[in-house]
């Protein structure tokens, strides 16, 4: 058991996963034994027969073949069912290497070389292209980065087994033989690949898993549609065709000097597969061991480097010693070592980190780069690197590896610039994925005459919710309203339309559509319209004289429209006018002039406020109107009105959050002063915090930053209005917000150890273990709004989503986004923490973190629990822990139930109570 | 005939209640535990009409035991037993019942008002979150099928 699970550990694969990638692994291994065999056997045939500077023929014989090939899978992979299609192919694979052999019999010409060894090049990347598009199938992001180097080290077994059991078969069979050894290794693959198959019935049948992929009629418009148009599939290919020329050439380099150092067919074939098989029992370690952890650790953007700097290192390397000991062995074995390298990093580290970069694409646009990348970009660095050699050959008349040297110097180069420009896009790339693809508004300028034309010609014929849109639209616009515009849309013929134009009109303060706006009153017979255009006349009025008709109108609907308008008037004058008026009918001895009085205020709230509405709010005469007084509180709210308001508390808790949250920041300062000197329940005081960080701004983010560090209780409120506020971290509070990041971390792993000891431990334990989930979903709540005090808000924010989804890639991609946003120490762990996947490979990878003893018992856990420890927990976390006790009679001191008899929820208490009984 | 029942549960019985229904399976318990204090139990005895069609709903109900006929006139349309909702609809929007539902057997219900539920979701949008999560649900495979069938 524990040596399984070290291995697991080892290999870095969850237990759940392990029977998906053991299958894997067998599969690559067959069919890598398979095309070793082949590979084997023609390139010694090829090798003895021509001279080494006719292998870039080859090259290019091989590149139309593999672009044929290539066209072939392209159009044919949506045309039959996923199963069929892997199948197909294996079958072609095996199939085909028996007609290389019979066909070695029977056509002896020049031509069947050159084609039988162009033709390993085409099973190499069906290989590829049927490997990779299944795991890719099977596999999200996260996994994909610890577990495709292991699936794929299949191959390097394979290929070493191939090559040891050439070397030791080649003398007695002759090459051609080892072909029947691939045929039979490619067929016993084929079991196999029906057993994945069953087992991950859901991939191969749908793959999204939750929704249909439609497929397109034209593959081959879509290849060139997905090259086109996605930048990083663009910059993938060509880092793919640099790559693969580098190794295309380095190997050129070094055969051309084997070749010359050995003759015949066998001792070719021997070397060949000595050679070859010390190459992947280097990438087998490397892979299985290193590749994983390489870029969980580092990262895949980093991993990317990793293979062009060896190349570029090592030539340079070359080029050096050669400069200073121009010795043709010792280029010979620099050559070995730099093809021994590169070839290993390919295989081990490149390949696996190229395709884990494209794991966060859509699925069918992922398939799609696969192909590209590998279907058509290889044979271009194949078709690139045959015709080079042969001009290099034609002019130089000899295979001269300095030169081959340089020419690598400049690919990798443009590799490395590759990369980074890859890197550039990925972290774009993973944020679209995730982003839901919302309607976004384009810009558009109101100064641009063809715009307003166009927008005239809307008002005119468009419906009306088409027109009412478009007036929000230049509503929300922030530069300044064009009064045309707005002329057309007072005189559209709905009345809909017109009150919101007014509305507009006198909240921007517009003077010159005064005469319009008096128009309009004059012809309209509807109350509401008549109603706005008199509020804005007197808000918009200049003369005391003016509004003075309206004031003293005998209809009362038209006073007090008429006395809102003024009392949001900015001439002091007009205002003192109405605000005697309004001082009039508030102390007025009649309730009836007292409610009308409240409804201007609460009318008006947002840009006045009168000194007797405080009074009122205390309801020291009349109870009955604070109510009504509270409802008036808007962004004007004057000091004393809010004292008055806080008074009220904690009764009509609700009226008066709300209140707070329409008076804005006037008060961010009240309710700080309440949450110090009042010292409300938890409850009101978290309604409170979360209230400053609804309302925003710096003097809610300043108050909300001194109580992150002087109210511990009120914590995860905090944490939570700090985001809301959209606060952003100065260096002095960044330390402070990370040591609690850390603090939330460890205690996320403290639920964890309790699930996992709360796993089958029967329907008691149930309870409490979905209560735990709840703790841990509350806590990846509060790490997620940390993190985007910290760093990159919207970054976060669309992680966020992601997780929210639920969906096993949109979790990957959101942790993707973590990894690289976060700082490393926080996102490996969170990653860990929250990663879809089993609750004991978690826990052993996050042992370092859990310092309390490990929970066996269910008591000890909900004595945790009941003395808060290391978090409040919430309510219903403690009330299920109260019921278990009871109903499940898990005894308990009764020590742990006593404080929450008086608890103010009344969940827990009736818990409590029940549990004491 | 409708009595209210004595043998009280508890608020967390009732949370555990309300998330085994479908309608509440997307919304986390302790959200939950704010709705279950809404939940009124009451009895019914065999053949007793729970609401006739026709009339104003203005709530919902669960089945904590027994069973309910759903009916027009005669023909009944449905047999709804434990852990099932009736009337669902009603809590979001008050329409007239487009059929009446009787009592099949001696039953325990809990019913929930549209008006505490309404002021509970301004305070807790969580609920109403989940409870358009599923109705959405509902929605989209309905949409499904009216196109399979138009096909």
């Amino acid at each position: 058991m524990n040596s399984i699970r070290f291995w697991l550990n080892l290999l870095n694969v969850h237990r759940s996963e392990w029977p998906i990638v053991k299958k894997l692994f067998w599969l690559q291994f067959f069919q890598g034994a398979g095309i070793s065999f082949f590979f084997t056997a023609e390139f010694a045939r090829f090798l003895e027969k021509f001279p080494i500077h006719e292998l870039p023929w080859v090259m290019v014989f091989s590149s139309g073949l593999l672009w044929l090939a290539g066209f072939a899978y392209t159009v044919l992979e949506h045309r039959i069912s996923f199963k069929k299609f892997n199948e197909g192919i294996i079958l072609l694979m095996a199939g085909s290497m028996l007609l290389v052999r019979v066909g070695s019999n029977i056509f002896t010409g020049d031509w069947f070389y050159f084609f039988s060894l162009s033709w390993f090049y085409v099973l190499y990347l069906l290989n590829n292209l049927e490997f990779w598009g299944i795991a890719a199938r099977i596999f999200d992001i996260r996994q994909s980065k610890r577990l495709f180097g292991v699936i794929s080290a299949g191959d390097i077994p394979a290929k070493f087994i191939g090559y040891t059991l050439a070397l030791v078969f080649v003398p007695y069979t002759g090459t051609l033989n080892l072909l029947l050894l691939g045929v039979i290794s490619m067929v016993i693959s084929v079991p196999l690949f029906r057993s994945i198959a069953k087992a991950e019935k859901q991939h191969f049948t749908d793959p999204h898993a939750t929704h249909a992929v439609h497929v397109s009629n034209h593959p081959i418009r879509s290849l060139y549609n997905t090259f086109s148009s996605n930048i990083i599939v663009r910059r993938i290919a060509v880092i793919s065709l640099l790559a693969s020329a580098c190794i295309l050439l380095v190997n050129y380099g070094f055969y051309a000097k084997v070749k010359e150092a050995y003759h015949d067919d066998v001792s070719l074939a021997r070397f060949i597969a000595m050679f070859m098989a010390g190459l992947r029992i280097a990438a087998l370690i490397t892979k299985t061991i290193f590749t994983g952890r390489l870029t969980t650790s580092l990262g895949v953007q980093p991993s990317l480097f990793i293979t062009p700097i060896v190349l570029l290192l090592l030539v340079v390397l070359t080029l050096v010693q050669n400069s200073m000991n121009p010795d043709e062995k010792m280029l010979f074995y620099f050559f070995g070592a730099s093809s021994i390298a590169i070839d290993v990093l390919r295989a081990a580290i490149n390949s696996p980190v190229l395709l884990t970069v494209m794991q966060p694409l859509p699925t069918q646009e992922r398939l799609r780069a696969h192909n590209i990348v590998k279907g058509i970009m290889d044979p271009f660095a194949t078709l690139f690197c045959g015709i080079l050699l042969i001009i290099l050959f034609r002019i130089q008349q000899e295979i001269n590896l300095l030169t081959i040297s340089y020419t690598l110097i400049i690919l990798a180069v443009g590799w490395i610039i590759g990369i980074i420009f890859v890197n550039k896009e990925y972290l774009n790339m993973l944020v679209s994925t995730i982003s839901s693809r919302y309607f976004s508004q384009e810009e558009f300028s109101l100064n641009d005459n063809l715009t307003l034309e166009k927008i005239k010609e809307k008002i005119q014929l468009g419906t009306d919710q088409e027109v009412l849109s478009i007036l929000n639209m230049v509503g929300s616009k922030q530069n300044p309203l064009s009064t045309d515009l707005l002329r057309h849309f007072i005189a559209h013929k709905s009345d809909a339309i017109r009150l919101e134009a007014i509305r507009l009109i006198s909240q921007k303060n517009i003077r010159q559509l005064k005469e319009p706006l008096e128009a309009l009153l004059d012809k309209s017979q509807n109350k509401m319209i008549t109603r706005e255009a008199i509020a804005a006349l007197c808000k918009l009025s200049e003369s005391p004289a003016l509004v003075s008709g309206y004031k003293s109108h005998p209809d009362k609907e038209i006073r007090n429209a008429a006395l809102c308008g003024m009392l949001s008037n900015p001439h002091e004058s007009i205002k003192k006018i109405a605000e005697d008026e309004l001082g009039n009918l508030l102390s007025s001895e009649h309730i009836q002039d007292k409610e009308t009085g409240l409804d201007i205020l609460q009318e008006v709230r947002n840009e006045y406020d009168h000194p007797l509405h405080a009074t009122i709010i205390r309801g020291e005469l009349i109870p009955s109107l604070s109510r009504k007084a509270i409802d008036a509180i808007g962004k004007a709210a004057t000091n004393d009105s809010l004292l008055a308001l806080l008074s009220h508390l904690p009764k009509h808790e609700k009226p008066i959050i709300s209140a707070l949250l329409r008076a804005g920041s006037n008060s961010v300062p009240h309710i700080e002063q309440y949450l110090y000197q009042h010292h409300p329940s938890p409850a009101l005081a978290s309604q409170m915090i979360l209230l400053l960080g609804k309302i925003g701004g710096n003097e809610s983010r300043m108050v909300l930053e001194r109580l992150v560090k002087t109210q511990p209780v009120s914590l995860p409120a905090t944490i939570k209005a700090l985001y809301r506020s959209k606060f952003k971290a100065p260096p002095a509070t960044r330390a402070i917000l990370e040591d609690l990041s850390r603090a939330y971390l460890r205690y996320g792993v403290e639920m964890l150890y309790m699930q996992m000891a709360l796993k089958e431990k029967g329907q008691a334990a149930e309870l409490l273990y979905n209560a735990v989930q709840i703790e841990l979903a509350e806590i990846r709540e509060l790490l997620l709004c940390l993190f985007g005090c910290l760093y990159d808000r919207e970054k976060i924010r669309k992680s966020r989503n992601g997780l929210l989804a639920n969906q096993r890639d949109t979790i990957a991609n959101a942790m993707e986004i973590i990894e690289v946003t976060v700082r490393k120490d926080l996102s490996k762990y969170f990653n860990i923490l929250f990663e879809d996947s089993g609750i004991e490979e978690r826990c052993h990878a996050l042992r370092s973190l859990f310092q309390e003893k490990e929970y066996n018992a269910l008591d000890d856990i909900m004595k945790r629990i009941l003395s808060e420890r290391p978090i409040l927990y919430q309510d219903w976390t403690k009330a299920c822990s109260l019921y278990v006790s009871r109903k499940y009679r898990v005894a308990m001191d009764d020590v742990y139930f006593r404080k929450y008899i008086h608890s103010e929820n009344q969940l827990l208490q009736e818990t409590a109570r029940y549990a004491m009984a | 005939m409708q009595h209210q029942s004595s043998d009280r549960l508890l608020l967390i019985e009732k949370v555990l209640i309300l998330k085994s229904l479908s309608i509440f399976s997307e919304t986390p318990e302790n959200i939950l535990a704010d709705l279950a204090p809404l939940m009124q139990e009451e009895e019914y005895e065999q053949d007793s009409l729970v609401f006739p069609e026709g009339e104003i709903g203005d709530c919902m109900y669960i089945i904590h035991q027994g069973k309910v006929r759903i009916h027009k006139n005669n023909t009944i349309l449905a047999v709804l037993g434990e852990k099932e909702v009736f009337g669902e609809l009603s809590l979001l929007d008050a329409e007239t019942r487009s059929a009446s539902a009787t009592c099949a057997t001696d039953c325990t219900l809990f019913r929930i008002d549209q008006e505490p539920f309404y002021e509970l979701i301004d305070s807790r949008p969580e609920i109403a979150r989940g409870f358009i999560k599923i109705l959405c649900q509902r929605l989209r495979a309905q949409n499904e099928k009216s196109v399979q069938s138009n096909n």
